[in-house]
């Protein structure tokens, strides 16, 4: 007896001491889950931020790439005019020489500047012509899928809405593979809507999902859609 | 000046209109046409001016008289169409000295004559041929006192229309913000720096005023709301304001299409800037940017087809170009910070400011293709916010080269800097008005 009344206090001690201590176990338990569940949260926003950082600095490369591109279709263009410049030249010197009279040619940069003067003018008409001119006389251009896209345009300023759509559709038809050809698309559609053909324009923004999945107008297009489902 | 006597200036301008003219009436086109014959070597058109005469006799016209000319003189100066000659002999009863006035180098004279009766001004111009002594044109115009500079002004307006063909830019106003009561309100200005007139009185930050094409709104920003809100002004109108985009996050940078009709925003919406447009009364019309990063400050283009505008979508905030559905977008710079694009009325280029280094921009220009990026001021300060005439000639812009923001003008090359009036406080965001 005289061990079981310190065994007896010591248990009555012990029972509010271990629920004392479950209750810190517990406590401490609860800590952990939070400290974890934050760690988690941390874990994930700094994913999301990594995400984000990462989808910056891929748009920022797809920016820059583009950019080159376009970049070298002007330094590819400069050489053509170049080239006309110095053919033009020659064949200067060889009438001069030779007696004959040598014909006049202008390079595909002058053309393509004159037009696009005009369109930036608002005379849509003579631009019109001018690009015209640009795809009958250089369609192998690099500049080629932009003059015809250009055309479509001013139609599409003049409000001819179902010719800026026949003009867009021979940017794809001609140029798919150029980067005018997802645009053109998108704007065809958009032309196809100002002409009251809603059908005929939803045709057209589905073609362009499928067709250009990956291009960023596929998902102005998917927006265009849900809009007028 | 108050808003009142604005009101009251215009007016009374516009009574003045329908009381015009007397004289030989000559077609609008017939002085500069017949005037080529002089003009056609490609030398400025020698123009001499005349002292102005006084029709009344009272002591205040004499000073009136003065002043009136200084304006007209300065107008056709700023021009740029001609030489100016002055210090040759007066009429001697109505006739000219052709020869003194032939060997300055005048082709033709303008003379003036002002009459002060109560508070009626009346100005009376006229061009005379320097070869024949004949008079080539003539107008007469009345205002108040008040509105004597607008009526300069204007006549200086048809003189310079009738001696180049061109219009003038002499009745322009260009608006801007001005910190002088210590909170940004929008003001407006003659284009000759006079007539400073406050707009707005919501003692916060209101900036980025735009002109509508006609001239009668006023597109701004302001926090008023403890939000950045797009408003509309009207003008003269006794400074009616109304809503356009209270959207939550960033209405910045309305921008009016050359019709009038749409504006283009810059909207937040809790989340990325993008550049929509939208219709006068603030409605969504279409959502043109859809990139990662801040797309902001849009400018039309003149013929109404493309936006040139601000993205950091490549890493730094660089000018681009793009069209009324955001289909077809187009890099113009590459490399450093830039800012606050202007499409010329003209359409072949479009300035904006560029930061050279820590604490300096310059006015830039660049054609809508990215070719011809050229510098038109340099020097060791914050030259910004340039906003074209209205015939695409000249560029007005904020800059601290002297110490305090103010308000410079240049030619489109830009040559001849010079500053514009001299308002209290500091200058921002000007927009030169049709």
């Amino acid at each position: 007896m005289r061990f079981n009344v310190p065994c007896y206090s010591l248990i009555c001690l012990a029972i509010p001491f271990s629920s004392l201590l479950l209750q810190g176990c517990m406590l401490a338990t609860q800590q952990d889950m939070v400290r974890l569940n934050t760690e988690l949260n941390k874990n994930q926003a700094d994913l999301i931020t990594k995400m984000s950082d990462l989808n910056g600095t891929l748009q920022a490369l797809n920016s820059q790439l583009e950019s080159s591109q376009e970049r070298m279709t002007t330094l590819s263009q400069k050489l053509e005019d170049l080239q006309a410049n110095m053919d033009r030249r020659m064949n200067v010197l060889s009438g001069q020489v030779t007696g004959t009279s040598a014909p006049a040619a202008s390079s595909p940069g002058d053309v393509y500047r004159l037009a696009y003067n005009d369109y930036q003018a608002g005379k849509f008409d003579l631009a019109i012509v001018g690009f015209r001119n640009f795809v009958a006389d250089f369609s192998k251009n690099d500049l080629a899928p932009q003059a015809q896209f250009y055309i479509a345009e001013c139609e599409y300023a003049r409000k001819h809405y179902s010719d800026a759509a026949r003009e867009y559709d021979r940017v794809v038809q001609a140029h798919p593979r150029s980067d005018y050809a997802p645009k053109a698309l998108f704007k065809k559609g958009v032309a196809l809507q100002q002409a009251g053909k809603g059908e005929d324009a939803e045709k057209t923004f589905r073609r362009l999902v499928k067709e250009y999945p990956r291009h960023e107008l596929a998902k102005s297009a998917k927006d265009v859609l849900k809009a007028s489902e | 000046m108050s808003l009142k006597l604005l009101n009251k200036s215009s007016l009374t301008w516009g009574f003045c209109l329908v009381v015009f003219l007397a004289g030989p009436f000559v077609h609008a086109a017939d002085v500069y046409l017949g005037l080529q014959a002089y003009g056609g070597s490609g030398k400025s058109l020698g123009v001499g001016l005349l002292r102005f005469g006084a029709v009344t006799s009272n002591p205040e016209t004499g000073a009136l008289v003065d002043l009136l000319r200084s304006i007209v003189r300065e107008d056709l100066l700023f021009s740029r169409y001609f030489n100016m000659v002055e210090g040759g002999p007066d009429l001697a009863s109505g006739r000219l000295d052709s020869v003194a006035w032939g060997s300055l180098g005048a082709q033709v004279v303008i003379t003036g004559d002002v009459k002060l009766q109560g508070a009626a001004v009346t100005l009376r111009c006229r061009i005379m041929d320097v070869a024949t002594g004949k008079i080539l044109y003539e107008k007469e115009g009345d205002a108040s006192r008040e509105a004597a500079r607008r009526l300069a002004h204007l006549l200086s307006d048809q003189l310079i229309f009738q001696l180049s063909g061109q219009p003038g830019l002499a009745h322009t106003r260009i608006a801007f913000a001005n910190n002088q009561t210590r909170h940004k309100e929008i003001y407006v200005m003659d284009y000759d720096g006079a007539n400073v007139v406050r707009l707005t009185f919501d003692r916060s930050i209101s900036l980025l005023p735009e002109w509508s094409p006609d001239g009668k709104a006023i597109a701004f920003n302001s926090y008023k709301a403890q939000n950045p809100d797009a408003y509309i002004l009207d003008f003269p109108g006794g400074g009616t304001v109304h809503q356009l985009s209270m959207r939550q996050g960033l209405n910045t940078g309305p921008h009016w299409s050359p019709d009038g009709a749409t504006l283009a925003v810059t909207l937040s919406k809790g989340s990325d800037p993008d550049i929509y447009l939208i219709d006068r009364h603030g409605r969504i019309l279409r959502r043109l940017t859809q990139a990662q990063g801040i797309d902001t400050s849009p400018t039309f283009s003149p013929n109404g087809q493309q936006i040139a505008f601000i993205s950091d979508r490549s890493g730094n905030p660089e000018l681009y170009v793009m069209d009324t559905t955001g289909a077809h977008v187009q890099r113009l710079t590459y490399g450093q910070w830039v800012d606050s694009p202007a499409w010329s009325p003209k359409g072949g280029l479009i300035a904006y400011e560029r930061q050279r280094s820590q604490g300096q921009y310059d006015i830039y220009v660049i054609d809508p293709s990215g070719q011809n990026n050229q510098a038109l001021t340099e020097g060791n300060a914050r030259n910004e916010n340039p906003s074209w005439s209205p015939d695409g000639r000249f560029i007005v812009f904020a800059s601290n080269r002297n110490g305090r923001r103010q308000l410079f003008i240049m030619g489109a090359d830009g040559s001849d800097p010079h500053q514009v009036g001299n308002v209290p406080g500091s200058c921002f965001d000007p927009s030169w008005g049709p």
